[in-house]
């Protein structure tokens, strides 16, 4: 189910009314109509792919008690100064259970995302060194979401195996947890530590939380609604058309897809968040005007959160981060951004827009510009403008990459941005009220760099509810309402 | 809770009152198709495409056949793109007839488009390419407003109902469905959009190709509507580049319609044949002018051949 579409409208409202009115009382029912909701929600979209959510949670609810058994004997036998084999046997049994969920959840991602990547890659490759591969691949569905709810099982079971949180006995909860319908599709990508332990305990309604709730949802439709899909309505044809665009407006189709991806994609969250929040459930940010980044890593710290740290916890310092050579570090750094533009979809322009972002990543961490910057400060200065141009340029230049069907348009595109600047351009592709549109979004930001969004910032203010009305009026007058404007991270 | 639940009722009440308002100006003028599912069902129909859709006017013909055929026509005609015939046109034909039990006719435009599909798979109506458009997706054809188009068809932003409503001159969808539409006569002007007409169904000669599955369907929407009146097959005039290009798609097209003519009784009229100077905007649609001249010797043919 789409958030965008008719059908969530009425299930947002049946289930919130539900679940304050009938299954308040008790935690356990709170968690069952979640996850009941949670499972109609997904079967909206494709009844067969439940299997593998509830494959995934058992496997890894599985995985985590007995990891807990495991490390529970451990300590027993360090404790009674049992023989080390004794020690080394418990490791082992902990490493099985971890093994065990790992190559459930990568193998679940590696069969329905990577398969044929890898047959036509390595068929491709025979071909170059002169084989004639006879090869088939498989008629494989992407199940909506894989890529999240695997990520958040992973992090469960591994952060057990770390001893940095418990399992959980409540199989409900648990559940309830890996399922959570706001944020099952497209994130944000919780940890248990953080989202679980919400599960366990009963939520109260509080009003303030309702209207937080409801203030990031309409933001979250506004750049959803208004500002991703009407830039989608420029961006796509220039994409489709490249090859007789001028060089202007292929620039003007970089930078409105970079809007548009951060519409889409920061759009959804604020929705997940604000829907989460109505349910008395808190999900962490998972954007903070990141365009106003003064430098790539900064860039970093400011999008797709989750994701980023996630790779920042279960991949980037295991590897060694930044400890060791710089050689090493910066292997590090292209590994991490790599398998994040794997992450993103199987295809060679994801990798490059990996490796784009490592290089200009790795730049920053060998001139130590990394960490100069205050990583918690918002209060950005327009002082700064000439590196936030900077950074945006480069980040703009990435995502042609991203956006990209094939390596050859992409850089076919980047080509035709160089080779014909002087083409005469047709900006009416951006309509008048688009241009208000956008630069009152830019305004919008800015206002609101420093909190969740700029409408927070009335708070308590008379002039809130225009605010709110003025936000609802452009999301029905100036939206776009037509079917197929999906979000973009439901592919990944 | 209860605060909560109705301050957001309160808030809700005014942007959507606001909405259903801003739906109901729709006039025709912001959309070339909408107002087509908001009328109530029609007792008789005009089918075809954009040609059908610009080149005949009810309005006209119904005057003049009121004697004969009282059930008024409608123009129910898209695009080639949306409605070439098919599983998805036919549906929506279905849901859009009304019941009578007077006489009434119907007007079948028909050309090489209407019958031709996808060069790789011409034949399979499961990929037909309006199963994604939105007569194979909109389930209630005479609602006012009608919601399921606007929230999943509609492509621009509602404001524009409201911006085109004050600003449109060049366009209009009437309420007998004929699709007005005028704008830059000027001959460099006309060549310039032939030139691209031309262009444009040359490139979909590379795409397209004679589809046995259509032209069945053809035949299924002739037999349902003449169980319920007269049948006219017409094929609308086009500029002599056009009809070459129409001619390469199917050099058959001529002997496929006397078929139809031959196994279902029906007249078919082929206005490329008559000796009128029709103009056109681009060469495929007609200008004002030419359309009305058009229903009106449509209508003196549908005459003749009553007499």
């Amino acid at each position: 189910m789409l958030f965008n579409s008719i059908d969530f409208l009425i299930f947002l409202p049946i289930t919130f009314l539900l679940y304050w009115f009938v299954f308040q009382k008790k935690l356990w029912s709170q968690n069952l109509f979640i996850l009941l909701s949670s499972y109609v929600f997904y079967a909206w979209w494709d009844w067969r792919f439940l299997a593998l959510i509830i494959a995934s949670s058992v496997v890894d609810y599985w995985c985590g008690l007995k990891l807990a058994v495991s490390t529970k004997k451990s300590a027993v036998a360090s404790a009674n100064r049992l023989l080390p084999t004794a020690c080394v046997k418990h490791f082992q049994g902990k490493s099985l259970y971890l093994t065990l969920s790992l190559i459930f959840n990568l193998g679940l991602l590696g069969f329905f995302k990577y398969f044929n990547f890898f047959i036509d890659s390595t068929a491709d490759m025979l071909l170059i060194l002169g084989f004639q591969p006879n090869y088939g691949t498989l008629s494989i569905i992407l199940p909506v979401g894989i890529s999240f709810y695997t990520f958040q099982t992973l992090s469960y079971t591994i952060d057990i195996f770390k001893g940095k949180i418990k399992p959980t006995r409540n199989i409900l909860a648990f559940f309830s947890y890996v399922a959570f319908f706001p944020q099952l599709v497209a994130g944000p990508i919780e940890r248990a530590g953080s989202l679980l332990t919400q599960f366990l305990r009963k939520r109260q309604f509080s009003y303030e939380n309702g209207s937080a709730g409801m203030q990031l949802i309409l933001w979250g439709f506004f750049k959803k609604i208004v500002i991703a899909d009407n830039c989608a309505l420029v961006v796509n044809p220039i994409f489709e058309n490249y090859q007789t665009a001028s060089g202007v407006e292929l620039i003007m189709g970089t930078v409105l897809f970079a809007i548009q991806i951060y519409g889409d994609f920061s759009g959804y969250s604020d929705i997940a968040i604000g829907v989460a929040k109505l349910f008395g459930f808190e999900l962490m940010s998972n954007f903070k005007t990141p365009y106003f980044s003064r430098n790539i890593a900064e860039f970093w710290r400011r999008w797709h959160i989750s994701l980023s740290t996630w790779f920042r916890d279960y991949l980037y310092f295991p590897l060694g981060g930044t400890k060791g050579t710089k050689l090493n570090a910066v292997r590090n750094i292209f590994i991490v951004f790599i398998i994040s533009g794997l992450w993103h979809g199987a295809n060679w322009t994801f990798v490059i827009w990996g490796v784009l972002h490592a290089a200009l990543y790795a730049l920053i961490f060998l001139f130590r510009k990394n960490r100069n910057l205050n990583k918690t400060s918002n209060h950005i200065s327009i002082k700064e403008a000439p590196q936030i141009l900077l950074t945006f340029i480069l980040v703009c230049f990435a995502w042609i990459f991203f956006r990209a069907e094939s390596l050859f348009e992409a850089w076919a595109y980047v080509v035709g941005m160089i080779l014909n600047p002087f083409l005469p351009a047709n900006f009416s592709w951006i309509s008048y009220e688009l241009r208000i549109i956008l630069l009152l979004f830019l305004l919008a930001e800015w206002v609101g760099r420093a909190h969740t969004t700029w409408l927070e910032r009335l708070e308590g203010k008379w002039y809130r509810f225009p605010a709110y009305f003025g936000t609802l009026g452009f999301i029905l007058f100036a939206g776009v309402f037509s079917e197929s404007q999906t979000f973009i991270y439901f592919q990944f | 809770m209860i605060k909560f639940i109705s301050r957001i009722f309160l808030f809700s009440v005014f942007p959507i009152a606001s909405l259903f308002g801003v739906f109901l100006l729709e006039n025709g003028t912001a959309d070339p198709f909408y107002q087509r599912f908001v009328t109530p069902k029609q007792e008789a129909l005009i089918l075809g495409n954009s040609k059908a859709a610009q080149g005949i006017i009810p309005s006209i013909i119904n005057d003049r056949l009121a004697d004969i055929y009282p059930a008024n026509l409608y123009n129910y005609s898209f695009t080639v793109y949306n409605s070439p015939f098919g599983p998805a046109y036919l549906e929506s034909i279905k849901m859009k007839l009304a019941d009578y039990d007077g006489k009434r006719c119907f007007i079948i435009t028909v050309d090489p488009w209407s019958i031709s599909s996808d060069i790789n798979d011409p034949n399979n109506p499961e990929k037909f390419e309006e199963n994604k458009l939105f007569l194979s997706g909109i389930k209630n054809v005479s609602s006012k407003p009608n919601l399921e188009y606007f929230f999943l068809w509609f492509d621009n932003p509602f404001y524009e109902i409201i911006l085109m409503r004050m600003i449109n001159q060049v366009s209009k969808l009437h309420s007998d469905g004929w699709y007005e539409t005028s704008g830059n006569m000027n001959e460099n002007a006309v060549k310039s959009r032939r030139l691209f007409m031309i262009d444009l169904y040359t490139d979909f000669l590379k795409k397209y190709s004679y589809s046995a599955e259509r032209f069945k369907y053809l035949q299924k929407t002739i037999d349902f509507l003449q169980t319920r009146g007269k049948v006219f097959l017409v094929r609308m005039p086009l500029h002599q580049n056009l009809l070459t290009i129409e001619q390469n798609l199917d050099p058959d097209f001529g002997l496929r319609m006397g078929f139809l003519s031959q196994k279902f009784g029906v007249q078919y009229f082929d206005f490329n044949n008559s000796e009128m100077n029709w103009e056109f905007k681009d060469g495929l649609h007609m200008t004002v002018e030419s359309a009305k001249n058009l229903s009106k010797i449509l209508s003196n043919k549908i005459l003749l051949s009553e007499n």
